[in-house]
C-alpha cells in the first residue's frame, strides 16, 4: 500500500504524456488573455 | 484521513483527456467560488457605502477577508458537498494565473529593487525557518523527516514546498500530512493576525507587504494576507513570496542530497534538472508580463485591464482558501506537529517583524 501511495506520487509529480503541469497552464491561460487584451479582442476589464 | 487532508492540494497536472466531462464537473464549484468571492466584495461596498452615508467610524476591511469568512463558515458550519470539489479545487489555478497577470503591475525595475531587498530577508529567513525547525523538531522528538518536511514548508511555500520535499526526500505519507496540517492551520490564523498586528504598528503597505509575503507560508495565503491589509500591500506581498517560491528547488534538492548522504532516499544525479523541475514557471509568466509592460507593448488602459484580471483571479483563490479550510481535519492530525510548527512560525514571524523594519528605514519602504 505505501509502495502504491508512494508509485502514485512519483506518477502525479510527473506531467503524463502530452500533460502540462498547472504551473503552464496558468502561464499559457493568462498569457493567452494578455494577447487577447492586446490585440483589442477583450475589451476594458473593470473591477 | 491522510488522502483528505491531501486532497486540497489539487492534482498538479493536466491531461487532456475526458475534457468535456471534466469541464461540466468543475462547474459548481466554480459558480460557488464566484459567488463567494463576489459576496465579499459587496459586503465590502456595501458596508463602506453605509458608513459613507451615516458618517459612521468603521475600518474598510478588504473583500478578501469577507470572502474566506464566508468561506470558512461553509466548509466548517455548513460542509462543503462534494459535487463543489472539484471546482473549488481549481483556486491553485487562479492563484498563479493571477499572479502571472500581476506582473502587469510591475515594472522591472520594481522587481528588481523590491525583489533584491526580498531575496536579501528571504536567505536570512531560510536560515532561521530551517534552523528553528530543526531545533525544535528534536526538542519535541518528532520524527526526523516530519521535521524536514515543517522546515521545508515553513522556510519557502508551504503545502508546494512539502510535496515536493515528501517525494524527494521519500518521506511517508503521514509525516506529509502533518506537516501540510500544521501550515495551513497556522496560515489560516495568521490571516487574521497579521493585518491586525500590521495596522497596530502603523506599517506602511510596503513594508507590510514584504513581512507577510516573507512570514505567511503558503502563497495563496500569504496574497491573501497582503491583499487584507490593501491592494499596495497584497502585490509587494506576493513579489515576496515569489521571491521566496523561487528558492523552493535549491532548499528541497539541499534536503534531498542529506537524506540521500544518509541513505534513506535516492541520490539526485542531475540537480540542474531537478533544479528547473521544482522552479515555480509561473514565475516566468509573471516575469514575462512584467518585462512587456515596462518596455510599454500594453496601453495604461490594456495595462489597467491586465490588472484587473489579475484582481478577478485572486477572487477565485480568496474563496478557495477560505473553502478549503476545515478544522475538523485539521484537528484530527494531532497537536505536537502544531506545536512545533505554531513556535517556529511565531520565531519566523518576530524575527522577520524585525528584520523588515531594519529594510525599511534603510531602503525608504
Amino acid at each position: 500500500m505505501a509502495e502504491q501511495k508512494q508509485s502514485q506520487q512519483e506518477v502525479s509529480s510527473a506531467p503524463p504524456a502530452g500533460g502540462l503541469s498547472l504551473d503552464w497552464w496558468a502561464v499559457i491561460a493568462a498569457l493567452a488573455l494578455a494577447a487577447l487584451i492586446l490585440v483589442g479582442l477583450i475589451p476594458a476589464v473593470p473591477w | 484521513m491522510t488522502q483528505e487532508i491531501a486532497a486540497p492540494q489539487p492534482a498538479d497536472t493536466v491531461s487532456i483527456g475526458s475534457l468535456p466531462r471534466r469541464i461540466l464537473g468543475l462547474i459548481p464549484g466554480l459558480l460557488l467560488l464566484f459567488v463567494i468571492g463576489y459576496a465579499g466584495k459587496l459586503t465590502q461596498s456595501g458596508i463602506k457605502a453605509y458608513v459613507t452615508a451615516n458618517h459612521i467610524t468603521f475600518p474598510d476591511i478588504e473583500y478578501v477577508l469577507w470572502a474566506i469568512i464566508y468561506g470558512l463558515i461553509i466548509t466548517n458550519i455548513i460542509r462543503l458537498p462534494k459535487v463543489f470539489k472539484p471546482g473549488v479545487d481549481t483556486y491553485e489555478f487562479f492563484l498563479k494565473a493571477g499572479i502571472v497577470l500581476l506582473g502587469a503591475r510591475f515594472i522591472l525595475g520594481d522587481i528588481l529593487k523590491l525583489g533584491g531587498v526580498s531575496l536579501g530577508l528571504v536567505a536570512i529567513e531560510l536560515a532561521v525557518a530551517i534552523g528553528l525547525m530543526v531545533v525544535l523538531g528534536r526538542l519535541f522528538k518528532l520524527s526526523p523527516k516530519l521535521t524536514s518536511l515543517l522546515a521545508i514548508g515553513s522556510s519557502i511555500c508551504g503545502v508546494s514546498a512539502i510535496i515536493a520535499g515528501k517525494g524527494a526526500i521519500e518521506a511517508n505519507d503521514e509525516d506529509a500530512s502533518f506537516a501540510i496540517a500544521a501550515i495551513l492551520a497556522l496560515g489560516a490564523f495568521g490571516l487574521f493576525a497579521y493585518p491586525a498586528i500590521g495596522h497596530a504598528f502603523h506599517m506602511s503597505d510596503q513594508a507590510y507587504g514584504l513581512w507577510a509575503g516573507l512570514a505567511v507560508d503558503n502563497t495563496a495565503e500569504a496574497t491573501a494576507a497582503g491583499a487584507i491589509y490593501s491592494d499596495a500591500a497584497g502585490k509587494v506581498a506576493v513579489l515576496a513570496k515569489v521571491t521566496r517560491n523561487a528558492m523552493i528547488g535549491f532548499v528541497v534538492l539541499g534536503f534531498a542530497l542529506y537524506w540521500a548522504s544518509r541513505g534513506q532516499a535516492k541520490g539526485v544525479e542531475n540537480k540542474a534538472g531537478f533544479l528547473w523541475q521544482k522552479f515555480p514557471k509561473f514565475i516566468l509568466g509573471f516575469l514575462l508580463i512584467s518585462v512587456l509592460a515596462t518596455v510599454a507593448l500594453f496601453s495604461s488602459g490594456q495595462l489597467a485591464s491586465l490588472g484587473n484580471l489579475s484582481r478577478w483571479a485572486f477572487l477565485f483563490t480568496f474563496a478557495g482558501v477560505g473553502l478549503r479550510t476545515d478544522f475538523r481535519e485539521l484537528r484530527k492530525q494531532g497537536l505536537r506537529p502544531f506545536v512545533v510548527g505554531a513556535i517556529a512560525e511565531l520565531t519566523v514571524s518576530v524575527v522577520t517583524f524585525l528584520l523588515v523594519l531594519g529594510a525599511s528605514s534603510v531602503f525608504g519602504l
